[in-house]
């Protein structure tokens, strides 16, 4: 076409559309145009609603504050004209009673102050800025008040919840209209929870009371299920409590392995520990938890007098004390300690709990002085009864320390219409014998879960249809395949029947042969140049063209195979469950184990063989499991069902008389593979096994946030859980041998390779003063420590604005012995450009009784990332990958001191060029240091972050721990170079944040054991992961060109060789 | 005095009667649906949208569990946005390659006519293509209670949008003289009116520009996904008529002032 057509049709396409959207927005605005014909009608009053309408004996008034569109992000422009639709048709449906207006707090001072005297506060909604994350305040909340009750309010309105905003406004106003009671569905023994029922009947619950689920479905229709004790528990019977909760019915379900019982001979009294028939592997997995399957015992326990009076502690009955609980996002707490009798401890599982979409809180815990029998398990697995244990040789010096335990977790879905799951690692202190027990404070722990269970939000949730489509019926194997051959073959099949038809009543013959000769050659010319490829290249020829070869097996793999060859035969056994029984995400990793392990087995003197245990004779499979191959329950998909299952996923190295079994617990792990082969082979031919002592502690709450929510209210602070046990298991997984070290209590392990201390918290003198005596004998130490907890906070006093406080950790390190040698820890909040988007515990105190706890968006410039082009190019950086660092710590080095103390100093992770950070004493972090380098906030550039100190530490001049004259110092060792890494950032460490949001803070982890511990040939191979290179930190103009850059320079480059050839064939012309 | 006529022979002062108007595009649409049929085109087409949006929808069916139909509509734009552009792109591209452009134009029909007609005919294999998840729903029914009409509105929002982009790809297939050039226009602008609502591109979008907004502005005058949501909703809105309807209509007739223009 012509330039003036081209022109023409612009202007006709334009003038068209114009006239389109004015007509279809003049048409939006009236509600009449439009017609609903779902069975949820967001603005079609349903019956129910109108029922409920009908029924209202006083005048309704919901109020919607919400900020004006223009300040709204892109997804939430539209709630104004959405929710006002829906509240249009409520009110014109109720002829008057229902009277609706909407505040826009966030355009005039006055409907703020209007909103926030209602206690209405505005959330945290996460927006992208010039190509970078950040955050918007908003308002979106609905309230609904009827009459002088007090109102209802919908906080964060979202338009997730717009389709059912009706029903859920109907719900609200009935339950104002006509309190109702809570139904709960009891299913536990009834001889042993009968008071718990009667309990909770005179709180106002209606209970039925059930021996089994399967026994009828009433229960599914419950606001709340008491699953205890639960036995035969299979996939049909999980599927279903897993459509009761997310109907939106909470559940409180566990039960412990063993039960214990006393023989009160006062001259010898006995344990007797029997199994219970639970099987805490077929529960938990379903609602991704682990159990940690060994008794528990504890310190902090009961005591009996038996006998003479003189009290006997009983281990195994757990007292939880007011410390070791956790209630914060509570309105209340027990106030009062909690009887765990015979717990069988909780683990998270991570990845399973984020496939989820489960928020773990851990409500209850053991105390510090937790600890188990090891063996106990396996001979429990051996003998079909174990002997009684005499209490007197019940003592943790005979068993091997734990941290604290999980004894009762809360797991919060992501979607707020899902409902939550209690579980418990004994139910029994709710059973007649513990529920009233003197001195305890179950009765009150019951209360205060189905205050949240039960409370109106959640029977609103429950109770709303929210018009999901229903589930399907359960199908057999051969009906699904069925289906699908309908689903995927139901036209097309008839459509080639009629294209053959028409083919041959056209007499195409000679088109159908000519196709027939040709798929034949293509065919044959294929499968010619297959063999020719075979024959030439016999084995896996290929090409790997990646930075660092990773697709193959690096050198020294091979070399530390070779040596172990040297010494005698290597027998590698692939014991994994066969491919088609596994999830479908593992099997790639698995196929590529497979051939990686191939690869490794190829020379003479190794024997490799692929078994599936569970298709071997059971001696063969004993064989193997005494070797160490461990079966582990894992998620897998087969077809319609999601079932856990128990799946063989370990490689075993049996070299003479030893053995290595490599277990791989997820897809993950498989990234692992090479190292941990090459380092198998290193620990058979050594014998050594590095071990790690692993220092942590729970984390504390300040003293200012101590005294301000606890103790004003007269209420117990919690001392915290074990935040670190997913770390513990990073490092586990990767063959170290870790021994956990409290800091408050530390025993030491009698061997170990290197001290891993993470987050060091005051008082801190003792572990130091051990630390630095490893160090200048030589040791290894990875230090991990940041100074602040950034928590945002919303006053009502400061206009439930956000402001950033944060929280001091005690971190200590900057008073003794690291200033002496010319590293500072400075208390400055440390800030970047390069950021990353995370929940953000948000504390919103609507007045002086109401506070919540909220997770809400933020990507402010405290949530550093240290990407790749940030780390120096050291073998321990290798393959870690772009780190997230919450409120990291920026670490100074005066290398000069360094070097005169005969230190070197290496730094490996730097913050980028355009840091800037804040020395903050007290109060909230102003505003104006989130903008970027300024007055407050001065530039910071390239801070260190990571360091690594090498040489021969002198020990301190004063020694920090004082000590009576009596108690002798402990020696010091002979001097030798030793080496310690020091970090300043360990949040990331913790449970929730260790592998979240595409980002793996285990990985660095690992490499750090393995440079600490292992031959640096050998540690290198940690490093050898497949791992993108992160972006380095560019500002927005920057990010703008560059966006310009790739959507122009294509074009434009076509265009200029256009006009170049337009311009020379024209010349050319006019030559001619 | 005679009256001008086009190169067809029509007179252009000439009006054609609404049954006139049918008549002669019925005929044309006709031989235009034999002319798929005839050809591997309605068979290879069909066969290969039917597989991969059934294979999409099965992938997940029986994980989620639930007896509706929501991801096959989710994803229903997208592959429509590639498929119908592979239909269209030969229309008039293909004609005037062949010169056979200036047979059909000199036929006694007005050029809206033969827009129309192909129009109708490429919206058959819509069809066709709608039909092939006629298993689909059958099995949802069979093995559920879905929701049925949030299911019907949501086969209505697949056809407008897809009558919208068989449009689009017949104006696209009528200004270019070649058929490749026609379904990568056809497709990018396709992909763009998809693309334009979703929440992602739309926060990007917003973010170079926070003052204009540029990704609401586009969500909310140019993409095609907020009325076809509101179809997946169960939401029937005279507006989201209106934008389909009169979009289909504004390309149609634009491609029939190409043509006609083009026979001068």
């Amino acid at each position: 076409m012509a330039w003036r057509q081209w022109i023409l049709l612009s202007v006709l396409l334009t003038a068209g559309f114009t006239f389109i959207s004015g007509a279809e927005r003049l048409l939006a605005v009236d509600g009449r145009s439009q017609v609903e014909v779902g069975r949820v009608q967001p603005t079609r009053i349903d019956a129910v609603t109108r029922a409920a309408l009908d029924q209202l004996n006083a005048d309704a008034t919901l109020t919607y504050y919400v900020s004006p569109a223009e300040q709204m992000p892109s997804d939430l422009k539209r709630m104004e004209q959405r929710v006002s639709e829906v509240l249009e048709a409520l009110s014109t449906a109720s002829d008057g009673r229902l009277n609706w207006r909407i505040v826009h707090p966030g355009e005039d001072a006055e409907a703020e102050r209007f909103a926030i005297d209602r206690r209405i506060a505005p959330f945290r909604w996460r927006s992208i800025q010039g190509d970078r994350w950040s955050e918007l305040e908003v308002w979106s909340s609905l309230e609904i008040a009827l009459g002088a009750r007090t109102p209802v309010v919908l906080d964060g309105l979202t338009a997730e919840q717009l389709p059912v905003l009706q029903r859920l406004i109907a719900a609200h106003l009935e339950l104002l209209e006509r309190p109702s009671a809570p139904r709960v569905a009891i299913c536990a023994p009834l001889d042993d929870y009968g008071r718990l029922a009667e309990h909770l009947t005179g709180r106002g619950c209606s209970i039925e009371s059930l021996e089994s689920l399967n026994e009828s479905a009433a229960w599914e229709s419950a606001d709340v299920l008491v699953w205890f004790e639960p036995r035969d528990v299979d996939a049909a019977l999980l599927a279903r409590v897993e459509a009761f909760r997310q109907r939106g019915g909470s559940l409180l379900v566990g039960d412990s392995s063993r039960r214990a019982g006393l023989s009160t001979d006062p001259a010898d009294p006995q344990l007797k520990l029997t199994r219970s028939g639970f099987e805490p592997a077929e529960l938990w997995p379903a609602f991704g938890l682990q159990a940690l399957d060994e008794p528990l015992f504890d310190q902090r326990c009961e005591a009996r007098v038996i006998g003479d009076g003189t009290p006997l502690l009983l281990p195994f009955l757990i007292r939880c004390i007011a410390p070791n609980q956790n209630f914060r996002e509570f309105s209340s707490q027990p106030n009062g300690t909690l009887l765990f009798p015979t717990p069988t401890p909780l683990r998270l599982n991570a990845p399973d709990l984020s496939d989820r979409g489960f928020r773990a809180q851990v409500l209850a815990t053991s105390s510090e002085q937790s600890w188990t029998l090891p063996g106990l398990a396996a001979q429990e697995a051996e003998l079909t009864e174990l002997p009684p244990i005499r209490l007197e040789a019940l003592t943790p010096e005979r068993g091997r320390s734990l941290p604290k335990e999980a004894l009762a977790v809360w797991l919060q879905p992501a979607d707020p219409f899902e409902g939550s799951v209690f579980a418990f690692a004994s139910t029994k202190l709710f059973s007649n014998e513990f529920l009233g027990l003197t001195g305890y404070a179950h009765e009150r722990l019951i209360d205060l879960i189905f205050a949240e269970a039960a409370s109106a939000e959640r029977l609103v949730a429950a109770r709303t249809d929210r018009g999901q489509a229903a589930p399907l019926p359960k199908l057999s194997s051969s009906a699904e395949a069925g289906w699908r051959a309908a689903a995927l073959l139901g036209l097309p099949v008839p459509l080639l029947l009629l294209a053959a038809l028409r083919g041959r009543g056209r007499g195409r013959g000679n088109s159908d042969s000519r196709w027939l000769w040709m798929g034949t050659l293509g065919t044959v010319t294929a499968a010619g140049i297959a063999g020719a490829g075979s024959l030439l290249f016999p084995g896996s020829w290929r090409l790997d063209w990646s930075a660092g070869e990773l697709a193959g097996l690096a050198e020294q793999t091979l070399i530390e195979r070779d040596q172990l060859l040297d010494e005698g035969e290597l027998k590698v056994s692939f014991a994994f469950t066969r491919e088609q029984d596994l999830a479908p995400e593992w099997r790639s990793p698995v196929r590529s184990a497979w051939a990686r392990v191939q690869e490794f087995c190829k020379p003479g003197g190794v024997t490799l063989n692929r078994l599936d245990p569970e298709r071997l004779e059971s001696d063969e499979r004993e064989a193997l499991r005494a070797a160490g191959v461990t079966s582990i329950r894992a998620q897998s998909t087969r077809g319609a069902a999601v079932a856990v299952r128990s799946v063989d996923a370990t490689v075993l190295l049996q070299f003479k008389e030893q053995s290595e079994a490599l277990l791989f617990g997820d897809v993950e792990s498989f990234e692992d593979l090479e190292f941990r082969l090459a380092f198998a082979c290193w620990r058979l031919r050594t014998g050594q096994r590095p071990s790690l002592a692993l220092v942590t502690d729970t984390p504390r709450l300040t003293a200012a946030e101590n005294h301000t929510e606890y103790l004003q209210r007269k209420l117990m602070a919690p001392s915290g859980t074990d935040v670190w046990s997913l770390a513990r298991g990073a490092l586990e997984r990767a063959d170290f041998l870790v021994e956990h070290v409290d800091q408050r209590r530390p025993e030491w392990p009698e061997n170990y390779d290197a001290i891993f201390w993470l987050q060091p918290q005051r008082p801190i003198e003792s572990i130091l003063e051990r630390v630095v005596n490893e160090l200048h004998g030589g040791g290894r130490v990875f230090v991990a420590g940041q100074h602040f907890h950034v928590r945002a906070e919303r006053w009502r006093g400061q206009e439930f604005r956000d402001v950033y406080w944060p929280q001091p950790r005690s971190l200590d390190l900057e008073r003794f012995w690291f200033d002496d040698l010319g590293i500072g820890w400075p208390r400055r909040v440390l800030m970047d450009v390069n950021t990353f988007p995370a929940e953000l515990e948000t504390h919103v105190q609507r007045d002086a009784e109401t506070k919540e706890l909220d997770q809400q968006a933020s990507a402010l410039p405290f949530l550093v990332r240290a990407t790749t082009g940030q780390f120096a190019d050291d073998p321990l950086m290798a393959g870690v990958g772009d780190q997230a660092l919450l409120f990291p710590t920026a670490i100074e080095v005066d290398e000069a001191r360094l070097g005169s103390a005969g230190l070197q100093a290496n730094v490996l992770m730097r913050a980028s060029d355009q840091a800037w950070s804040f020395a903050w004493e007290s109060g909230f972090v102003p505003p104006e240091a989130f903008e970027g380098p300024s007055e407050v906030a001065p530039s910071l550039p390239g801070a260190p972050l990571l360091v690594r100190l090498s040489g021969e530490f002198p020990l301190p001049a004063e020694a920090f721990v004082e000590r009576d004259a009596e108690e002798s110092q402990p020696l010091p060792p002979t001097p030798a170079p030793g080496e310690l890494l020091l970090f300043g950032a360990s949040r990331q460490f913790q449970n929730d944040r260790l592998r979240s949001a595409g980002f793996r803070a285990d990985r660095l982890l690992v490499n750090a054991a393995a440079d600490l511990c292992l031959p640096a040939e050998l540690a290198a191979l940690a490093g050898r992961r497949q791992v993108p290179r992160g972006l380095d930190a560019s500002d927005t103009q920057s990010r703008l060109r560059w966006r310009g850059w790739a959507l122009g320079s294509g074009p434009l480059l076509l265009a200029c060789a256009w006009l170049i050839r337009r311009w020379t064939r024209r010349a050319g012309r006019i030559a001619v | 005095m005679s009256t001008p006529t086009t190169t067809a022979g029509l007179p252009r002062g000439n009006r054609l009667s609404l049954g006139q108007f049918f008549q002669g595009t019925l005929s044309i649409a006709k031989r235009e649906v034999a002319a798929y049929f005839d050809t591997p085109i309605a068979y290879v087409y069909t066969i290969a949208f039917v597989l991969l949006a059934n294979s999409i929808f099965m992938n997940e069916f029986f994980l989620a569990g639930r007896a509706e139909m929501a991801a096959f509509f989710d994803s229903a734009p997208l592959l429509l946005a590639v498929f119908l552009p592979a239909v269209t792109m030969r229309l008039f591209a293909e004609e005037r390659k062949q010169r056979t452009i200036e047979l059909l134009l000199t036929l006694p029909i007005r050029p809206l006519q033969a827009v129309v007609a192909k129009f109708l005919a490429a919206g058959v294999l819509l069809l066709l293509f709608l039909v092939g998840s006629a298993p689909l729903a059958l099995m949802v029914f069979k093995l559920g209670d879905p929701d049925a009409g949030r299911l019907w509105a949501g086969y209505l929002g697949v056809l407008l949008l897809g009558g919208q982009l068989l449009a689009l790809g017949l104006m696209l297939s009528a200004c270019a003289g070649d058929q490749i050039v026609a379904f990568v226009l056809s497709t990018v602008v396709s992909l763009a009116l998809v693309l334009s609502g979703q929440p992602q591109v739309v926060a990007v979008l917003d973010g170079l520009a926070p003052g204009v907004a540029p990704g609401t502005l586009l969500l909310e005058y140019v993409s095609v996904l907020p009325p076809y949501e509101a179809f997946g909703r169960g939401v029937l809105s005279a507006a989201a008529f209106v934008r389909f309807a009169g979009s289909t209509a504004l390309f149609l007739w634009l491609a029939a002032v190409v043509l006609d223009r083009r026979r001068g």
